[in-house]
């Protein structure tokens, strides 16, 4: 039977690579790889000689064990439980009836993931390594594919607990006897931070927190697995470091295949399908758990577009997700605050360096990185249409979403760095609440106009959009740099005349204290050229949405 | 009231449908049949709306689908072959939408009723991935009768059911016949459309072949010397005279 997986799989395999390859004769598919290639060949040179200051100065090894540790954390706090080993709807089919082991299946699962692993274990080594010998880039190549298998398994491994230990039954909680030791192991970890906190300078302090006894014996086995990435130099060194972080693999790959031989009805429920021999879904202990409503509810009768907005973000706003939410806010604020009143200096910069950094990512691109309208609907493009609504109330209601969705997000990350005081501490003229009362104000109608802009790509050129980038590969970082790029020169052509009205009203007086007449004058006229280009836009692509076939726009 | 009139519709250089013309009354079930690629398909989504047509009208209940879309969509009914449904939202949150797209009041009484008479209750909370395929049907035909449709179309409506649902949706079907609405419907299965419809209408490359009432249509057999309305629609839509 084995035999029969590894044909599914190199078939699978050579057909993608085939049909890849082919579909590089459409101008698109052609474009987005050139741009891919240019983009990582200009990435390339420029990772072996430039080390971030601030980088320099700490000791890598223990930071890389404890991003690493970090990320598993995050994976035991936020991983999702629905469905942790992403069986395909074609493997559950085929695969489940079929008269394969509940072991097998699950290793061949495993085995599918190893090649993309490879991948980004080698374009890792081509971007940050600088020692370039064919020799020296395999260890690294291998080492961090160890790396990066063993934080995957562990993530798969925690998901399968936390699935368990959600179960609404009781006997699901005395079965998973894992929490108890993670709860154990976060405690460790905790003494050993409070004992390093006193510490001054973040790179003493990491070094501090990793030579303390309790976090050098709780974080061993990631120290294990990150030690070969650092052992590259000298053969012997890498073999005496590889073999340890080989072992802690496969103890991790045994611990998911038990788990998930336990606990494998939640992908036979998902598919609705009989898992084979072992598992009795008739067993009360296999029921669904139930479904995490809503927290937003809606009557019959009222705004079309409230609606809409309420379909789209619906599924943010289910109890569990939002609880998840709110606990990753509450433990982000703590943490600000904490950074803020005790005497964190260079940790604070750095934190704060790259909170500016995300918020003015969403700030810019926002609509186009937080995708919850058109584009998460392509598939159902027929359905749409058949509601009766006109193209530009369909994605009047749609842009809406992205609105709302990208603007609490702006406000979380402005919030932060409210509590961050970063306004301040960059120099930003007025501080910090000057630097958010004017994103306040000047981000809505960049909002707007950015949601329509995503929002035009969708509807003129849908094949663009998201069934390619879920693929992942080359082409699909091509197409996401030449739709950022096209996103961003459109909304750079729509905000010229919303901004030059501005501009023409306060001039510089913009960044310092305007007059607050002329101030509510510069805005009037802000908003005004903003919400009628919004208008004219929303118009004509509404009345594209109304006139465009799926098929003829490339959707099937 | 549907009233279709020299409906054409154009992909590049290939025709799809080719100027057909017919009526479906209110209380009347009428077929649509032919072979894969007839133009049935295209014909009931140009009624829904969902495709353009290149040249002729469509109305629904009076109103045209082209220059007036919603008024013509807040009319009609549409059951697509295959259910796209949203994938994040429950099966109650789905008739809760469509509640509020298609302004039904009454839909927190309307709800419960069909999620029962579609064997739905216990579903209500299911996402459609937990969902079989005939529910997944089921639950697009609730969204469809939700507002009470004046013209319900259905696109091979019987796929995926199982033996009692197939039993339930004939009798929903003749039950909205029955309260006065337009019902057509595409199908493979002339057992269906025999047990089930008023009017047949046949198609081929993007022709109507034949049409009229069920009664016309075994006459015209019987003057073919077709056996039964099976040999007949072969008969036609195999070009033969």
């Amino acid at each position: 039977m084995s035999q029969a997986l590894a044909f599914l799989a190199q078939r699978e395999y050579a057909n993608a690579i085939r049909r890849r390859v082919r579909r590089l004769r459409e101008p698109r598919y052609l474009l987005a790889l050139g741009a891919a290639i240019a983009y990582l060949a200009l990435l390339l040179p420029r990772q072996s000689d430039v080390t971030p200051p601030a980088m320099a100065a700490l000791p890598i090894e223990p930071f890389v064990t404890l991003a690493a540790a970090a990320m598993l954390l995050w994976g035991w706090l936020f991983a999702d439980r629905r469905t942790p080993l992403e069986f395909t709807a074609a493997e559950l089919t085929w695969l489940f009836p079929a008269p394969i082991p509940r072991r097998t299946l699950i290793l061949y699962k495993l085995a599918r993931w190893q090649l993309p692993l490879l991948l980004n274990s080698l374009l890792l080594t081509l971007l940050f390594s600088a020692d370039r010998s064919p020799d020296v880039a395999v260890r690294r190549v291998l080492a961090l594919w160890i790396l990066l298998a063993t934080l995957r398994l562990h993530r798969l491994a925690a998901s399968l607990v936390r699935s368990r230990w959600f179960e609404p039954d009781a006997a699901g909680r005395r079965r998973s006897p894992a929490i108890v030791p993670a709860l154990l192991w976060l405690g460790v970890l905790a003494w050993a931070a409070i004992d390093a906190a006193d510490t001054p300078g973040m790179g003493a302090a990491i070094r501090q927190f990793s030579d303390h006894p309790a976090a050098r014996a709780a974080l061993l086995p990631l120290r294990l697995v990150v030690q070969p990435i650092f052992a590259v130099g000298a053969v012997t060194d890498w073999l005496l470091a590889i073999v340890p972080a080989g072992v802690v693999l496969a103890l991790h790959v045994r611990w998911v295949v038990q788990s998930d031989a336990r606990y494998s009805r939640l992908a036979a429920l998902a598919a609705s399908v009989a898992a084979p021999g072992d598992i009795d879904l008739r067993e009360p202990a296999y029921e669904r758990a139930p479904v995490s409503r809503t927290s937003l509810t809606i009557s019959p009768t009222g705004s079309i577009v409230s609606a809409l907005v309420w379909k789209q973000l619906a599924p943010f706003t289910r109890r569990d997700r939002l609880l998840r939410t709110s606990l990753a806010a509450m433990v982000a604020l703590v943490i600000c605050l904490l950074l803020r009143t005790v005497h964190a200096g260079e940790l604070a910069a750095i934190v704060a360096a790259m909170l500016t950094v995300m918020t003015g990512a969403v700030v810019i691109a926002g609509p186009q990185l937080i995708r919850v309208d058109l584009r998460r609907e392509l598939a159902r493009w027929d359905m749409l249409r058949a509601l009766p609504i006109s193209g530009a109330v369909l994605l009047r209601g749609l842009g809406t979403a992205t609105v709302v969705a990208v603007g609490a997000v702006q406000l979380a990350g402005l919030l932060l760095l409210v509590m961050l005081d970063a306004g301040t501490a960059a120099g930003w003229p007025g501080g910090t609440s000057s630097l958010v009362l004017r994103a306040l104000v000047l981000l809505p109608p960049l909002n707007v106009l950015g949601s329509l802009v995503a929002l035009g790509g969708a509807v003129l050129f849908p094949a663009w959009s998201a069934p390619l980038v879920r693929r992942g590969g080359l082409d699909a970082l091509g197409t996401n740099l030449l739709t950022l790029v096209g996103y961003l020169a459109s909304l750079a052509m729509l905000m010229t005349l919303p901004l030059l009205s501005l501009f023409a009203v306060l001039g510089a007086d913009l960044l310092l204290h305007p007059p607050p007449l002329a101030a509510l004058l510069g805005l009037a006229t802000y908003w005004g050229t903003a919400a009628a280009e919004a208008w004219l836009l929303l118009t004509w692509l509404g009345r594209r949405f109304e006139r465009t076939d799926r098929a003829v726009a490339g959707l099937g | 009231m549907i009233e279709v009139d020299n409906l054409r519709k154009r992909y590049g250089p290939r025709v799809a449908v080719d100027g057909i013309t017919f009526r479906v009354a209110g209380g009347s079930i009428t077929g649509l049949v032919g072979p894969n690629g007839a133009g049935k398909s295209t014909t009931i989504r140009a009624l829904s709306g969902i495709v353009l047509p290149s040249s002729g009208t469509v109305r629904i209940a009076g109103f045209d689908i082209l220059t007036q879309p919603v008024e013509a969509k807040q009319r009609l009914g549409y059951v697509p072959d295959e259910p796209m449904l949203f994938e994040e939202l429950t099966v109650a949150e789905h008739l809760a939408f469509t509640a509020r797209a298609w302004q039904v009041a009454d839909a927190a009484e309307r709800t419960p009723r069909l999620l029962t008479e579609l064997d739905l209750a216990d579903r209500r909370d299911a996402f459609p991935s937990e969902l079989s395929r005939g529910m997944k049907q089921k639950l697009a035909i609730a969204c469809a009768l939700l507002h009470r449709p004046e013209a319900l179309v259905l696109d091979e409506p019987l796929t995926g059911l199982d033996p009692r649902a197939m039993v339930h949706m004939r009798e929903t079907i003749r039950s909205q016949a029955s309260d006065g609405t337009a019902v057509l419907l595409s199908s493979h299965i002339l057992s269906l459309v025999e047990q089930l419809c008023t009017h047949v209408v046949v198609l081929m490359a993007g022709r109507v072949v034949a049409a009229g009432a069920l009664a016309e249509l075994y006459e015209a057999a019987e003057q073919g010397g077709d056996a039964s309305l099976e040999a007949f629609v072969l008969r036609v839509t195999a070009g033969t005279p």
